[in-house]
């Protein structure tokens, strides 16, 4: 069976970030992928990770998302995650990823 | 314990009638599961709200068992007069479930602590030969 997620990659227009364009269903079978994705994103400097055509996102995949965040502020770079809906706004808002990723 | 306490350990709701069950093999799995929960008309009729944390707590509880537990994981739906339950098996009657209390977060423990916020209720019991770990939800 075909993966459950999607992960899209782009440079900003301004060249000041990487975009990642995530999408699908985010669970265990997104998590190493998703880390190795967002470790190599921050090696470039700063990430915008777009959550808008994600419908999923489970604790093992939002771990991928908590670790890249403490590996951006310990760069520092900059880390933002947006266009989060549905159940996963409400996964990110519930464990406390919301606020941790500044809104 | 260090900073761990332990779920109430009890048999729930012995009068549960059995609406569905999944066996859950590995965690490719996982997103069948969820697609089932979300086209079941006890999980549907009881609104968008109960079926986001139904399904969110369903593949938590499945990912751990299948991470944490002994082959086979089974899944069931239950109901039991207007809650509905979610049960998961595994054969590991060792390890006792527990739930990590202000761990930072990413800190590990997560599932449990997203199963504890979108369920009313989760315990965990254990048969001769099985475990379980239970949520239940309003519908």
């Amino acid at each position: 069976m075909a993966d459950s997620y999607t992960i899209g990659q782009e440079r900003a227009a301004d060249g000041s970030a990487t975009l990642l364009h995530l999408g699908g269903e985010l669970d265990i079978t997104a998590r190493d992928v998703l880390g190795e994705t967002l470790r190599a994103a921050l090696d470039d400097g700063d990430v915008v990770i777009d959550l808008d055509a994600v419908t999923f996102i489970d604790s093992e995949a939002l771990g991928a998302l908590v670790a890249a965040y403490h590996i951006a502020r310990a760069r520092p770079a900059g880390f933002r995650v947006v266009n989060a809906r549905g159940v996963v706004a409400r996964v990110l808002k519930v464990s406390g990823a919301l606020e941790l990723f500044g809104g | 314990m260090d900073a761990m306490s332990s779920l109430s350990a009890s048999v729930p709701y012995p009068r549960a009638t059995e609406i569905c069950r999944w066996t859950i093999a590995d965690f490719g799995d996982l997103r069948g599961l969820r697609a089932d929960l979300r086209a079941t008309e006890d999980v549907t009729a009881a609104g968008p709200d109960v079926v986001d944390r139904v399904t969110v707590v369903a593949n938590e509880l499945a990912t751990n068992a299948l991470r944490h537990g002994l082959p086979p994981t089974v899944v069931r739906l239950l109901r039991d007069g207007d809650r509905l339950i979610i049960d998961v098996a595994d054969h590991d009657r060792e390890g006792e479930p527990r739930i990590a209390e202000n761990r930072p977060l990413g800190g590990g423990g997560l599932g449990l602590q997203l199963t504890r916020r979108f369920a009313i209720d989760v315990g965990w019991y254990a048969t001769e030969l099985t475990k379980h770990v239970w949520a239940s939800f309003p519908s």
